[in-house]
């Protein structure tokens, strides 16, 4: 900003100052290296000073693995056109496998019910999350790039298909909180799509809620399971077929 | 030989080429369609250029509208848009080809073909002192390949589903899927042949520009004595012939995955519901190929503006370049560094994090020869004797706007920062403050400058001063506020923001800045109007309009197929002995041996030309007896 002041003011005071006259002439100066080097070189160290700055915080936001006795929660989020969806972890904490193959109109994130943990897996509408927590985003596309942005939180990573990310951060601020500070009564924070992803691109969003410990599990509570009765009635099929499978392997075996 | 000797070199042998022009007819075809003479072919660069900004500017405004008035309905659009703005309002879908029209064309087909094909080919020969392009011939299909990739991506407006929109990026997988949007049928099949086209038409023009440069310079013209027009225009070609063809990879593996079932981009996709086989390929690798000639591209755009502002600077401040060296050294360090800092486009893509760094450090490195660039710019000015030209201001004006929009830069290159301003407003503004009004300022100041030598008349001044400020001011007022919309996170390519309560703010800015764009726009018009109405009765230019020292102002006024009668006049000297003390003019164009400037010679002329500095020691030796007498 500085120099982007001092800059301009020298652009336009030169010229002011040395418009022609028609009488003068020029003063011939052709180089002079001392000063040449000078503006190399402070420069060369203010740039790198912002370097080494940049370098550590983006290391510090990327390096996402969980420290000993740290555990973020896990959600996972799909961007498809034109809408994200959210799944939770059960009470295990944990989330259920996911297979694209699998995917059909019952069962629209493709998740692979083979893996338990997805038995327990809740589906939800607004990103509930609690104040002062790691949360860790687990992001996915389903048909082309989106991006999931959150600029309240700073959070911004592409949603690719095929290419599995995810975004560490800690919520610091509570919805309500952010009422009173920006003295809006409706105030909510977004997550909305920042990848031109087709034509409804500019209405792909989602309310984001930062709550208290206890009112995210109680909201925790309310929400559904993922797997439904009609999600069941097909696995179950697909459970005993694959039991038939396993008894002919064993056939299979013993002979 | 010494450079004192060389003015009476050998007459005779290059008599027969001068007049070369004489052994065809010329016909109305040859000269004006298909014309191999590097000067129709600029003019034809230039006009073609202009044509397609004016279609991409006229794009720029409708979608203005729209963003400024996202509720309101103009029947007008309907009836001359049809079924693009149905009711009187765009589309969604037009709203977004008309944003990937607008880039692809201001990118492409304006600041690279019509910036670099127009100045390459006007100010190579004519300054370095050659008669035509190593290849005439080839120079002509160059052109004529832009023509026809220009009529194919504007002809996409005449296909039932539109032209592409997926963004001049784009990105697959939703430009490879003719089911994710309806730009992405047969829009983008045109808009890759186009592109195809394009190159190919690029690469020709690049190969003759290095080759003209590095063989057809007259004598005495080493690469140092070369103005920095034609080093900016050297070392541009070059990053063009390097860069293009990875675009042509990019596009052939593109146009793989959505004509023949490849899956190189494409994996694990459910699209509306339905499974895709595609498995195995990644949308990733287009995006490092398409960035890695993408960010060498808007080097390729920004250099020649660089190189035409230092010379017009130059002129105009009577005064040398400040720093002739470290400008050639700083352009050569942007061409290397502009290969190694694509992936700073990529930090929020997934893309390991460690590269983000890694590419963020080369990134904040390619700001250093920036910086030195605008202090010698700068340090030109000073203790000039400045002349406000038209073109002189549009040279300033891109130095105004290559700061603004770089300083931005230094922010958006930070991955830490860039997190919260990837795909906002705020990269918005930075990128057509850095690359598109200084380009096209460089452009302008071009025109305006080199307007006498292209078609022999001189502009209107009046015109010209209106056009700099309308446009100046305009510009800054379209693009200054779009800074604020992106720190709020306001993203780009969003057809209304109206589904956003907290973005109604921003509202009012929008009209604002639509009504600045539009009277930017108009300002055009005087442009348009000057130019055409020059070419045909502005005033007769004299041989050296602005009293330059380079080659070209030296080649006749009348166009003569080769550019000089007789023999190529030989170079003694740099380009940019402006307001040398001791000489009687304020300028000593190139073609003066240093043997009739005695008076003003300094020790640092005679660099390995031990015989000259002699002469010049002696001469000044008679020059004191001859006082001392008196």
């Amino acid at each position: 900003m500085v120099v982007f002041v001092i800059t301009q003011i020298c652009l336009f005071w030169f010229l002011f100052q040395y418009r022609s006259t028609g009488k003068r002439k020029a003063y011939f100066l052709p180089h002079n290296n001392t000063i040449e080097k000078v503006w190399t070189i402070i420069p060369a160290i203010v740039l790198t000073v912002l370097v080494v700055f940049g370098f550590f915080t983006w290391q510090e936001i990327t390096n996402s693995t969980d420290g000993k006795g740290e555990s973020s929660i896990n959600i996972d989020v799909t961007g498809h056109q034109f809408a994200w969806e959210f799944r939770y972890p059960g009470a295990d904490g944990k989330l259920g496998r996911k297979d694209y193959h699998l995917t059909d109109a019952n069962n629209i994130l493709g998740v692979d019910f083979k893996d338990k943990n997805s038995f327990d897996d809740l589906k939800a509408d607004t990103l509930v999350l609690p104040v002062n927590k790691s949360i860790r985003l687990n992001i996915f596309a389903q048909d082309v790039i989106h991006s999931v942005y959150m600029p309240h939180f700073r959070v911004q990573l592409n949603a690719v298909p095929g290419l599995p990310t995810f975004f560490r951060f800690t919520p610091t601020i509570t919805t309500e909180e952010m009422r009173i500070r920006t003295g809006d009564s409706k105030f909510e924070y977004l997550l909305y799509c920042n990848k031109i992803c087709g034509m409804a691109h500019y209405n792909m969003q989602r309310v984001v809620r930062v709550v208290s410990a206890s009112e995210y599990s109680a909201w925790l509570a309310t929400q559904k399971p993922y797997l439904t009765d009609g999600m069941k009635k097909e696995l179950k099929m697909a459970t005993t077929q694959e039991k038939k499978n396993l008894s002919q392997n064993r056939l299979a075996l013993n002979n | 030989m010494s450079t004192l000797a060389v003015h009476d070199h050998g007459v005779a042998h290059h008599h027969e080429e001068g007049h070369d022009e004489h052994h065809h007819k010329a016909t109305f075809l040859n000269t004006y369609v298909f014309s191999q003479d590097h000067k129709m072919i600029a003019k034809q660069f230039l006009i073609t250029g202009i044509t397609m900004a004016f279609l991409a500017m006229i794009m720029s405004i409708l979608f203005r509208i729209q963003l400024a008035y996202p509720e309101k309905t103009f029947p007008l659009l309907h009836t001359l848009l049809g079924r693009f703005a149905p009711d009187g309002r765009i589309s969604p879908d037009f709203y977004m080809s008309l944003v990937t029209i607008h880039g692809t064309i201001m990118v492409f087909f304006v600041l690279t073909a019509g910036l670099s094909g127009t100045f390459a080919n006007l100010l190579i020969p004519l300054q370095v002192g050659a008669r035509d392009m190593a290849s005439p011939f080839v120079n002509m299909l160059s052109y004529w390949f832009f023509l026809i990739a220009s009529v194919i991506m504007v002809s996409a407006f005449f296909v039932e589903k539109g032209p592409a929109s997926g963004g001049w990026t784009i990105y697959p997988p939703l430009s490879a899927l003719p089911k994710a949007m309806p730009g992405s049928g047969l829009g983008m099949t045109l808009w890759l042949i186009s592109m195809v086209s394009f190159i190919g038409s690029s690469l020709m023009g690049g190969i003759n520009y290095v080759s003209t440069v590095l063989n057809m310079r007259t004598k005495g013209m080493d690469l140092w004595k070369m103005p920095l027009t034609v080093w900016a225009l050297f070392l541009t070609a070059i990053l063009g012939v390097l860069a293009f063809p990875v675009l042509v990879a990019g596009v052939v593996l593109l146009i793989f995955d959505r004509s023949f079932g490849t899956s190189f981009y494409l994996s694990d996709i459910v699209l509306q519901g339905q499974v895709l086989p595609m498995e195995g390929g990644s949308p990733i690798l287009f995006q490092h190929l398409f960035w890695f000639l993408g960010h060498p591209e808007v080097y390729i755009i920004i250099m020649p503006a660089m190189g035409i502002s230092s010379e017009i600077i130059s002129v105009n401040s009577r005064k040398p370049i400040f720093g002739y060296h470290a400008m050639v050294y700083s352009l050569i360090g942007i061409v290397v560094l502009s290969f190694i800092v694509w992936g700073h486009h990529m930090f929020v893509t997934g893309m390991n994090p460690f590269l983000g760094g890694v590419f963020m450090i080369t990134t904040l490195i390619i700001a250093v020869p920036s910086a030195v660039k605008t202090f010698n710019w700068l340090a030109t000015l000073w203790r000039g004797n400045i002349r406000f030209t038209p073109g002189m201001l549009f040279a300033i004006g891109m130095v105004s706007f290559f700061i603004s929009g770089g300083l931005t830069g230094i922010y958006l290159g930070n991955a830490a920062l860039d997190i919260n301003l990837h795909d906002t407003y705020f990269v918005v503004a930075h990128f057509h403050l850095v690359m598109g009004s200084a380009a096209i300022f460089g452009m302008l100041a071009g025109v305006y400058h080199w307007f006498p030598k292209m078609f022999r008349r001189m502009m209107d001044e009046k015109l010209g001063y209106l056009h700099f400020w309308l446009t100046f001011i305009g510009a800054y007022l379209v693009f200054f506020p779009m800074h604020f919309m992106g720190l709020q996170g306001v993203p780009r390519r969003y057809y209304a923001l109206t589904a956003f309560p907290s973005f109604n703010q921003w509202l009012s800015v929008n009209v604002f800045i639509t009504w600045a764009a539009i009277v930017a726009g108009l300002a055009q018009v005087a442009f348009i109007y000057n130019f055409i109405h020059s070419i045909f009765w502005g005033k007769p230019t004299v041989q050296n309009p602005w009293n330059a020292n380079t080659l070209e102002w030296d080649a006749h006024i009348e166009h003569i197929h080769g550019n000089w009668h007789g023999e190529i006049p030989t170079v003694y000297r740099w380009p940019y002995d402006y307001s040398k003390p001791g000489h009687d003019e304020d300028f000593i164009p190139q073609t003066v041996p240093l043997s009739h400037t005695m008076s003003s010679n300094i020790p640092s002329d005679f660099e390995d030309n031990a015989a000259g500095l002699e002469a010049q020691a002696k001469w000044a030796h008679t020059q004191k007896a001859n006082e001392e007498v008196k």
